[in-house]
């Protein structure tokens, strides 16, 4: 016999994201899941992040890596608490090992609340974790046609950090094309050019950041 | 590329339905796959074959239906084949929004 189901595959993902931004807005936590390739820098935009903002703003850290604790360890060395997922060759973070991590986090004693993603540009995309905003993480050397290539993270993402971008008189990265067709994708996105190891540009960033906390402090 | 992640997903629900329905046997699972969901139809297949493999299931078919990516116009509401980046072909909008092709839906299930 035949049995009607129609149920979504993703639910028990969407379902534990519901959880974690009801336990996270209750406390008036933001929330931002950054994604990217590796390699494009997302440890090194969240290690600036992290010593500019940390006296202003409480936060901490929820590192996502396949195998190592690595990026953990650099984090950690800013003094903020910071919890390692390993997700043993996984390719993305869900919502359950976020809830897991989240837990382990001083959460009373936060407002903002930066999760980096497994390196990768496609799986992280279907997987919400809870987060306020996606952020993807695009460098210069990549190439311009990554947003066609990866149409869903740069569809889903509200903010694109474009790093590296002091490598651009040195590629042929063509800033007119990246900007036609990320808006092609997303329009409502808002791109910020940076450079995090020269600290180019990040004061948009953090503005950025300061502004999702702040609205979120007086319910607007 | 997290293709066993997502037929875990599948199975548990094929299962929990068994069950619901004291039934015995899994026979075929259907599942509609979008263009745009991430995941890759032979992928699945072949992540489902391996996995069902080492349950009482053994044998039991995957059967996906492709749904093709859909876009709706922002501007005109013309609805039309989807391919990213791509504009309106009724008025030249930008960023027509994906209306279908992301979806991973276990439509049913067949089981004796």
């Amino acid at each position: 016999m035949e049995i009607k189901v129609v149920a979504n595959v993703l639910k028990a993902n969407e379902d534990m994201a519901v959880v974690n931004r009801e336990i996270l807005s209750r406390r008036g936590i933001r929330v931002v899941n950054m994604i990217s390739s590796p390699g494009a820098g997302k440890t090194t935009i969240l290690e600036r992040t992290v010593e500019a903002l940390k006296n202003e703003i409480p936060m901490a850290v929820i590192e996502g890596d396949l195998m190592t604790t690595r990026d953990a360890e650099r984090i950690n060395r800013h003094g903020v608490p910071v919890v390692q997922i390993n997700t043993q060759g996984g390719c993305h973070l869900d919502a359950n090992m976020v809830n897991k991590a989240m837990l382990e986090l001083p959460l009373d004693e936060i407002k903002l609340l930066i999760i980096e993603n497994v390196g990768n540009l496609v799986c992280p995309a279907s997987f919400d974790l809870g987060e306020d905003a996606k952020v993807v993480v695009l460098s210069v050397p990549e190439g311009d046609d990554k947003p066609l290539k990866y149409p869903q993270v740069f569809s889903k993402a509200g903010i694109c950090l474009l790093n590296k971008i002091d490598y651009l008189p040195h590629s042929n990265f063509n800033l007119k094309q990246f900007y036609q067709d990320a808006a092609a994708l997303n329009p409502e996105q808002k791109v910020f050019e940076v450079s995090a190891l020269r600290e180019d540009g990040m004061q948009n960033w953090y503005n950025y950041l300061r502004e999702l906390v702040r609205k979120n402090r007086f319910g607007l | 590329m997290h293709e066993t992640a997502l037929v875990s997903g599948i199975m548990k629900i094929a299962f929990e339905q068994l069950e619901n329905h004291r039934l015995n046997r899994l026979v075929a699972i259907k599942l509609k796959v979008g263009e745009f969901s991430g995941a890759f139809p032979d992928a699945l297949r072949f992540a489902f074959e391996a996995m069902v493999a080492e349950t009482e299931h053994s044998g039991a078919r995957l059967e996906i239906e492709e749904i093709p990516g859909r876009g709706l116009c922002r501007f005109c509401q013309a609805e039309f084949s989807y391919t990213p980046g791509m504009e309106c072909p009724s008025c030249g909008g930008l960023a027509p929004k994906l209306v279908q092709g992301e979806e991973m839906l276990l439509e049913s299930i067949e089981a004796e």
